[in-house]
């Protein structure tokens, strides 16, 4: 009887809350005041609650691909480097920059690990964790999905171990690296590359205790208590699908530099529950999509970061319509980017008319890679540029009406995203049609490859810092363009950049195949770099956050209160 | 008193004539005869809260048929300087307690801020600046559709499965029955990315999905009291009678289970509406910018918070239906029922 | 009955091989590869991915695998979580699902029968209405949008209970009522109309007739003899509530199988989606024999087994 008053108690008062939260009421006080409940403790103890918005797939250095997986190995494991707060690489299990010996056209870097390089059983991490770890990354049995950052970081036949039907196939002994003595490893690198230190920061790159991992088997890295760790933290409590806790480890050579005790993290998918943890305390920094960006903007804690990722629309120029270079070039100009960063996205992303993204990388001379373009190209031509562009294509191609079909995923931006695009062109576009089709990711990715598609939506976040980790995408039959894109000029300039050992001539390779891409041939339309809003209470210090790699760093967080 | 009788006496006897005396006259029926489609319709007329439920129908499906024609906008067309402004009504919004004068939960007017103040959105905008009043009506159109067809599925396969299943028993019923459990245990999202992979999103993928499915809850359900009817003392008087099977599923079961019947049907519409909008929360489902009243809440829900007026009409819409169908529902119940039959 | 139930069995284990093999070849229909972040692979590694899962075998040689490996009870691991065993995975994901989902038909279905009988005693009057009308907003407010109503007001607005999270019995309350509001809904409809039409049986006024007390009649004779289609309705709601349910796990932060599930087919991660369509099937199968069977306790007048005079 109780029970049955309750709800109908409950159920009016969420029919009045509905009218109440419409008609603005009730609300006047809300959002920025939030609950402050905790503040008051005194003596700041040193535990970060966060959330994520997946698990963890995989705790094995060699096998892991997502963001969620390499933020997480990142502290609590540890390569030969570490990135510190300025994306840098800073030495991590190496105990100083190795020696390097040139011979026969190749460099040998020779590594001494610490002495105080230990796993959290105690145990040294030896040269051997390396060679094991890298080993088994390049094994066909075993083989990582990022195998090829070996051959990225031109060591020594790191690309001939993969490549099925090379002589060195599978023979994993022939890896350019190798342990010395218990301390001391050895890289060869037949291809020098500015950016191999920061390579190393990488999880593909991070030791394995050889003798446990072979002792646990198949259950190596699944569980919290099957593994171990060499980086500040280690890994308390792992709840597969609810989420894990982190806790300082003590055998950690630098364990003096961590301050913080515990961070425990949570697998949140919804947005609005995110920010209502947020509210009420519970956690110390949330991300936000558009419609709270609204709310919080001018709230102390809120913040926007620019990442490297760019978003852009692949153009399958197998279509004869998309083959006409002013067609590609009226939905170009056609797409009004500002309306989509500053209203649909409104995170603090960039409109973008560029594919090398701002802030990513600086050249030998100190500059951004974007500052010889800095607002992209075609950066003064609009709607009016578009529709003569549209005529002149729709001329040669000897019609008037075009249909095309735009695929675009299952993800709710995505999809958003496809909607805004379609709107653009068909309303500054006569005679354009554009179907969207929505697929899960599985299915678009599988759709976009086989080529059964016109314009379809991609996104690329950067897995080393050079501008080459974007540009080579669109090489003439790459694993990537996926649209029928080819230009000898391109290849060249990006395959001459590839082997360059100028500096200054290999930034201008790049920037010339930059502009070959965007302004020659128009090959695809990029509509923005990526940005991120944050709410994070600002008695959390020095959270780094990185532009490659993982994503940002515990080891120097520190709680003021 | 003097005239009447001046009258009777001018009365004769040619003027009379014997009656007729029939005995079949008797057994004649001098109200007109009522069927049972016919009296089940008086007895509706008779029932206010299902006289109500069928007005709202009735008017729900005319606006969605001419509502997106009221104003000036369209559906799908975009613009992003007059996003996510709240409804503001002519006359209506002098009246502060509705909440229809364009001021926003934060006490803000909208309208005045983005510089539409002469502009009337009824329902407000969403976050493309795309007219919620047109949206909201084309969404019911397109979630009536979706209810609809399923209903329909409900009623010919759901029942006629169910029916057979329970009259003929033992074998019969054991085979349906099993091939019912493979149905049930196959993932139907499985089925949705294929079907939206083969014929690509939409409302047909959509109900194809629905039925395969769809129809499981109300053959069950029939079959249950099919059970429990078939060895009731009136089925085999109609047997022993001679009534063959068709006959005796068609006028006796059948009727006796219309009650129930009709109450799953008001659920499948919601059901129907539900499961589309659980399609559109993983993302599947709809080619946008088509939209349904599910995906509409789906989206809104996602800043309930922020901008309620996402959520609230469309949430008022589909609760609507939800009581004009189970109105009706309940009035076609007490209509069809032969046992409250007077 | 022993022999019927005897053979109800043997039919489920042919069941639950057909919907097993049925599963296993459309999920081979699904196009893509099963692994993480594809966009990033190359060919020659989606080929060695392969051939490490065995995925590059023709699929009737991948089938007859699966199957041996299944009645050794074998499930396989998983590829989204390199190299879980799905039953760990399934293990662990159940429990909270479990808990939340027999809660909330617990809750649901008092409330559920309660209000229908009520209605349907009062035939017609305004407790007949009002109860109905919270019956019908029940189901017709999506109950992601009371979750989320919920989650503002009771959690941010008036703090009286956590936001999210599995923390313990405080922590189950929304996501309870969220859930609890459809059973609700539904129990009471149902109830009532089935209510309604016993109350119209000569039996009842038989009983009434002879003396009984019109609780008497009511416990005795009425919701015993309404509860058929409570049953019919109740056993596929008992799976489906127990299994979980994606959105409201989603809101609440609850670690349980529905979200897992979706994830799951979303992602190709096959050895899980077979792994919990089986033990979805199996639920669901138990549960359909239990209600038939109970069908005979409850009315001795329905006779499954051959029944055929």
């Amino acid at each position: 009887m109780k029970k049955s008053r309750w709800t109908l108690v409950l159920s009016l008062v969420l029919v009045l809350s509905v009218f109440l939260s419409a008609c603005g009421g009730g609300s006047n006080n809300g959002g920025n005041s939030g609950g402050e409940g905790d503040g008051e403790g005194g003596s700041a103890e040193q535990v970060l609650n966060l959330v994520e918005t997946a698990e963890i797939p995989s705790m094995d250095t060699t096998q892991a691909t997502d963001n969620t997986s390499f933020k997480a190995m990142n502290q609590v494991f540890e390569g030969l480097y570490r990135l510190d707060e300025n994306n840098e690489p800073t030495l991590g299990m190496a105990a100083d920059e190795p020696e390097e010996e040139e011979k026969d056209g190749e460099t040998v870097y020779t590594f001494t690990i610490r002495d105080d390089a230990k796993w959290s059983d105690g145990s040294d991490v030896v040269a051997g964790d390396f060679i094991y770890a890298w080993h088994k990354a390049l094994n066909p049995d075993t083989i990582s999905p990022y195998a090829s950052m070996f051959g990225t970081a031109g060591i020594k036949n790191g690309n001939a171990i993969i490549t099925e039907g090379d002589p060195l196939y599978g023979k994993v002994e022939e890896l350019g690296a190798k342990a010395v003595d218990e301390k001391t490893l050895e890289i060869t690198v037949e291809n020098q590359v500015p950016y191999f230190k920061s390579l190393l920061t990488f999880a593909t790159f991070y030791p394995q205790p050889e003798g446990y991992a072979e002792e646990q088997g198949d259950n190596f890295a699944l569980e919290a208590d099957t593994m171990l760790y060499n980086g500040p933290f280690v890994f308390a409590e792992w709840n597969h699908g609810e989420g894990w806790t982190y806790e300082k480890n003590p055998e950690y050579w630098d364990a003096e530099t961590v301050n913080l005790e515990k961070v425990t993290t949570k697998v949140v998918q919804d947005t609005a529950t995110t920010v209502n943890l947020y509210e009420t305390g519970k956690i110390d920094r949330a991300g936000l999509s558009a419609d709270f960006v609204d709310q919080f903007k001018d709230n102390e804690e809120f913040s926007t970061l620019v990442d490297p990722t760019m978003y852009f629309m692949r153009l399958n120029q197998e279509r004869e319509e998309l083959a006409n270079k002013d067609i590609r070039k009226a939905l170009y100009l056609a797409y009004d980017r500002e309306g989509l960063v500053n209203v649909l996205l409104n995170n603090g992303s960039i409109a973008a008319k560029y594919f090398v993204p701002k802030d990513f990388v600086k050249g030998p001379d100190g500059d951004d890679f974007r500052e010889f373009a800095p607002d992209g190209f075609y950066a003064d031509q609009g709607e009016e540029e578009a529709k003569e562009a549209w005529e002149a294509g729709l001329e040669a191609l000897g019609t008037d009406s075009v249909e095309l079909e735009f695929l675009t995923t299952d993800n709710e931006l995505a999809a958003k995203i496809a909607e805004y695009a379609k709107d653009q062109f068909e309303t500054k576009l006569d005679g354009l049609t554009i179907t969207i089709n929505k697929q899960p990711w599985k299915q678009f990715l599988e759709l976009e490859d086989s080529g059964d598609f016109d314009i379809s939506t991609g996104g690329w976040g950067p897995d080393y810092p050079d501008p080459m980790t974007f540009l080579y995408m669109f090489e003439t039959d790459g694993e990537y363009n996926r649209m029928g894109y080819s230009s000898e000029k391109y290849d060249e300039l990006v395959s001459g950049a590839k082997k360059e050992t100028d500096e200054a001539k290999r930034w201008k390779m790049m920037q010339d195949a930059e502009k070959v891409l965007m302004e020659e041939d128009i090959a695809i339309v990029p509509t923005y770099q990526k940005g991120n809003a944050i709410l994070k209470k600002d008695y959390v210090k020095n959270f780094y956050v990185h532009s490659f790699g993982a994503d940002s760093s515990y080891k120097w967080i520190k709680i003021e209160k | 008193m003097s005239m009447k009788q001046e009258k009777l006496h001018d009365l004769s006897d040619d003027m009379f004539q014997p009656a007729k005396i029939d005995s079949s006259e008797n057994e004649q029926i001098a109200r007109e005869s009522t069927g049972f489609w016919k009296d089940a319709w008086r007895r509706l007329k008779k029932n206010p809260g299902a006289i109500t439920g069928l007005i709202i129908i009735v008017a729900i499906i005319l606006l969605a048929i001419f509502g997106p024609g009221m104003n000036e906008h369209s559906y799908s067309e975009q613009e992003l300087t007059r996003a996510k402004l709240p409804a503001k009504v002519p006359v209506l919004e002098n009246i502060d307690f509705l909440g229809v004068n364009g001021v926003d939960i934060r006490g803000t007017d909208q309208y005045e801020a983005k510089g539409y103040e002469d502009e009337y959105f009824w329902f407000g905008t969403d976050e493309f600046g795309r007219d919620q009043w047109t949206r909201v009506w084309q969404g019911t159109r397109i979630s009536l559709f979706i209810a609809a067809a399923a209903a329909f599925i409900d009623f010919v396969i759901g029942v006629a499965y169910g029916g057979i299943s329970a009259y003929y028993g033992g074998r019969v019923d054991n085979i349906l029955q099993r091939i019912i459990e493979v149905l049930v245990g196959i993932p139907n999202l499985i089925l949705i990315i294929l079907f939206i992979l083969i014929f690509e999103p939409g409302i047909f993928s959509i109900i194809l999905a629905l039925s395969v499915t769809g129809w499981i809850g109300m053959s069950r359900i029939v079959r249950g009291q099919v059970l429990k009817l078939k060895s009731q003392e009136f089925v085999l008087a109609s047997r022993t009678l001679g009534a063959t099977s068709g006959r005796v599923i068609g006028k006796h079961l059948i009727p006796n289970v219309l009650g129930q019947i009709i109450i799953t049907t008001m659920f499948t519409i919601p059901s129907a509406i539900f499961f589309e909008a659980f399609l559109s929360f993983i993302g599947l489902g709809l080619r946008p910018p088509e939209a349904s009243l599910g995906s509409i809440i789906n989206n809104g829900f996602r800043s309930l918070q922020i901008y309620p007026h996402l959520v609230l009409w469309p949430s008022i819409i589909i609760s609507l239906i939800m009581i004009a169908f189970n109105l009706l529902g309940d009035g076609l119940r007490d209509a069809f029922d032969p046992k409250l039959r007077k | 009955m022993g022999r019927y139930i005897g053979g109800r069995i043997i039919s489920m284990l042919i069941t639950f091989l057909i919907i097993a093999s049925l599963t296993f070849f459309l999920m081979k229909l699904l196009p893509g590869t099963p692994f993480n972040n594809q966009d990033k692979l190359t060919e020659t590694q989606i080929v060695q991915l392969n051939d490490k899962y065995g995925l590059n075998d023709p699929v009737p040689v991948q089938y007859f695998n699966y199957m041996k490996n299944l009645l050794s009870g074998d499930l396989g691991v998983s590829f989204q979580q390199d190299g879980r065993e799905v039953s760990t995975i399934i293990g662990e994901r159940i429990g909270p699902s479990a808990y939340l989902g027999l809660q909330s038909l617990v809750v649901g279905t008092i409330i559920g029968l309660f209000l229908g009988i009520i209605a349907a005693l009062k035939h017609n009057s305004f407790l007949d209405y009002g109860t109905m009308v919270i019956a019908v907003l029940g189901i017709s407010i999506p109950n992601f949008v009371i979750a989320g109503l919920m989650q503002y007001w009771f959690g941010v607005k008036w703090q009286l209970l956590p936001v999210a999270y599995w923390d313990g019995f405080a922590y189950t309350i929304m996501p309870t009522v969220a859930i609890a509001s459809i059973v609700v809904a539904t129990i009471a409809r149902f109830m009532r109309t089935e209510m309604l039409e016993v109350l119209g049986q000569d039996y009842i006024t038989t009983a009434k007739a002879k003396g009984l007390s019109s609780t008497a009649v009511v416990i005795r004779h009425t919701i015993r003899n309404a509860s058929i289609p409570i049953i019919t309705i109740m056993g596929p709601l008992v799976v489906g509530l127990m299994t979980g349910t994606l959105v409201i796990e989603q809101i609440f932060v609850i670690p349980g199988l529905g979200e897992k599930f979706v994830n799951s087919i979303l992602t190709n991660d096959f050895p899980i989606i077979m792994g919990t369509t089986l033990f979805f099937s199996i639920l669901f199968i138990v549960v359909i024999l239990l209600v038939d069977i109970l069908y005979g306790i409850i009315d001795p007048r329905i006779r499954l087994a051959g029944g055929k005079s």
